[in-house]
């Protein structure tokens, strides 16, 4: 079997008279596969986190999720190295925005998310971090550092559990 | 004859429920269990904190520290997400620094404040000498009588150490059973008994299994953002709090986000005052709604203990964000103060999340 995630199908209505139709059966298991596998554990992790401190979440990753795709909102230049307890090794974001003029905040302040996943050998690679594929919750813990290269800060990050595209939920 | 409780998802074979295909209990029963697996266990977390800028000594330490009697550090307030849901699990990474003296990490409800005998709140004992960082997990109560409610978070360092907490991460907990009858939602639980062998199965079932997935697909209302800094550090510099002393408008937040179909709204909620100046506001908008702001006239001065301090979407003259239906938005948000003076507009805590689909 091969069972792709489905897009949402909407609901329907049952009226007197009508028969027990395949049709509908199928309807459930798209809607409850398509809830089963929309993500959604991904409130912003505010900051700011700075360089000389590692910060650390111990998250729990929905259910039918292969990779943790991270977003960064950083202002300035450097980088942040990135693990996840699930994975062997760190992933990492560069930053060369360094701000036109002095901010408190994130005025200035760019988006960047993870690159696709790859098979990896080494630290310091711009890919998502894999997570152990589990039909059901589990706990990760996430660690992160910042390198200013100099003054980069990073004002929020956003973790957002994913599966590949063409994933066989069936496995 | 059961309402089953599967730990775990099962893929049902597509080809299983084609229209020649024979009717096989097992697979009807495959539909309803995960259905019940999506009611126990779509479960949008409420909170993600990690104090990046807290402690006493004028910041720069990622984490909260308590005081020397329980005194409150966090607040976090939200709607109820609603039945099945009875319990929260609050994930803590902690630390105490003390070599003698256990400490106390208390997570309670503003509802019915928790004394450590009475009212509703749970006590994590913070055994003295442990390095950072310990992770637990403590079960709180929700006060399912309530539209909306704070979490509040208080630390205790009864000696000459610290009671130290670097990251929350607060969800509803999953029951271990499914009461029968509907809930209040609207949903309603389905017995084994319905897709035996020997039961006829009836249209109106699929009626009720695709019901029950418009109950969970609208009612668990996704989080996107559930923060606060270290109430105790709020008047000294460095902490982490979002703070601006000038007459301009500064960006202290953008929140990417993705909404699913039906989810058109996003309520809020937030701490905040001005210290010093001639006014403090707040002012929010989705980017696909630009001419829509929310603005928010905070209090001047901190008054004790909080809840003069706090504004969210259903207060008169308030109200919740529009934001792009089924498709990617970004939430801004951003301070302003009348005068010129430091310490002058803070933002201590803020939170969204999405209003009941459609």
């Amino acid at each position: 079997m091969y069972k792709a995630p489905p897009s949402y199908g909407g609901p329907f209505t049952v009226r007197n008279g009508d028969p027990t139709v395949s049709v509908h059966a199928v309807a459930v298991d798209q809607n409850s596969t398509w809830l089963s596998t929309r993500k959604r554990r991904r409130p912003m992790i505010v900051g700011p986190f700075s360089s000389g401190t590692t910060y650390e979440l111990t998250t729990e990753i929905p259910a039918l999720t292969k990779y943790l795709r991270i977003w960064m909102w950083g202002q300035g230049k450097g980088s942040v190295s990135i693990t996840a307890s699930t994975d062997t090794y760190d992933a990492q974001f560069e930053f060369s925005n360094e701000p036109t003029s002095a901010g408190i905040f994130g005025v200035e302040a760019e988006w960047q998310f993870s690159g696709p996943p790859q098979n990896v050998i080494a630290n310091g690679f711009d890919r998502e971090l894999e997570v152990t594929w589990s039909k059901a919750p589990q706990s990760v813990r996430l660690t992160w550092t910042v390198t200013d290269d100099p003054g980069l800060t990073i004002w929020g990050v956003i973790v957002d559990p994913v599966f590949p595209a063409g994933v066989d939920l069936s496995l | 004859m059961s309402r089953p409780t599967p730990t775990n998802w099962r893929a049902v074979n597509p080809s299983d429920l084609g229209s020649d295909r024979p009717i096989k209990a097992s697979v009807e029963t495959d539909l309803i269990e995960n259905l019940h697996w999506l009611y126990l266990e779509d479960r949008p977390p409420v909170v993600k904190t990690v104090f990046s800028g807290g402690s006493v000594a004028g910041g720069g330490s990622a984490y909260a520290v308590g005081a020397g009697s329980m005194s409150i550090n966090a607040l976090w307030t939200r709607e109820i997400i609603g039945e099945p849901f009875v319990e929260y699990d609050v994930q803590v990474a902690w630390a105490n620094t003390d070599p003698v003296n256990s400490g106390t990490i208390r997570f309670d409800i503003e509802s019915d404040p928790y004394s450590g005998t009475t009212g509703t709140g749970v006590d994590l004992t913070a055994t003295a000498n442990t390095a950072a960082w310990q992770v637990s997990t403590v079960t709180l109560p929700v006060d399912t009588s309530q539209g909306v409610d704070t979490i509040r978070m208080q630390l205790e360092s009864p000696g000459g150490g610290e009671v130290r907490v670097h990251s929350v991460e607060i969800r509803p907990k999953a029951p271990s059973s499914i009461a029968a009858g509907q809930d209040a939602e609207g949903f309603v639980p389905l017995d084994t008994v319905l897709v035996d062998a020997d039961s006829p199965l009836s249209s109106h079932l699929r009626q009720v299994e695709v019901d029950d997935l418009e109950v969970i697909r609208k009612g668990r209302t996704d989080t996107i953002v559930g923060w606060s800094e270290d109430f105790r550090v709020r008047t000294s510099g460095g902490a982490e709090r979002f703070e601006n002393p000038d007459d301009i408008w500064k960006t202290v937040l953008v929140i990417p986000f993705r909404s699913q179909p039906g989810q058109n709204e996003l309520r809020w909620s937030l701490h905040g005052y001005y210290a010093a100046g001639t006014g403090g506001d707040v002012q929010m908008w989705c980017e696909s709604d630009p001419n829509t702001v929310e603005s928010v006239v905070l209090q001047s001065t901190w008054s004790s203990p909080y809840t003069a301090a706090r504004h969210q979407w259903d207060d008169a003259g308030q109200s919740a964000l529009t934001c792009r239906d089924n498709g990617w938005d970004r939430l801004h948000v951003q301070l302003k103060n009348g005068g010129t003076v430091f310490t002058g507009t803070i933002l201590n805590s803020f939170s969204a999340w999405f209003g009941e689909a459609d």
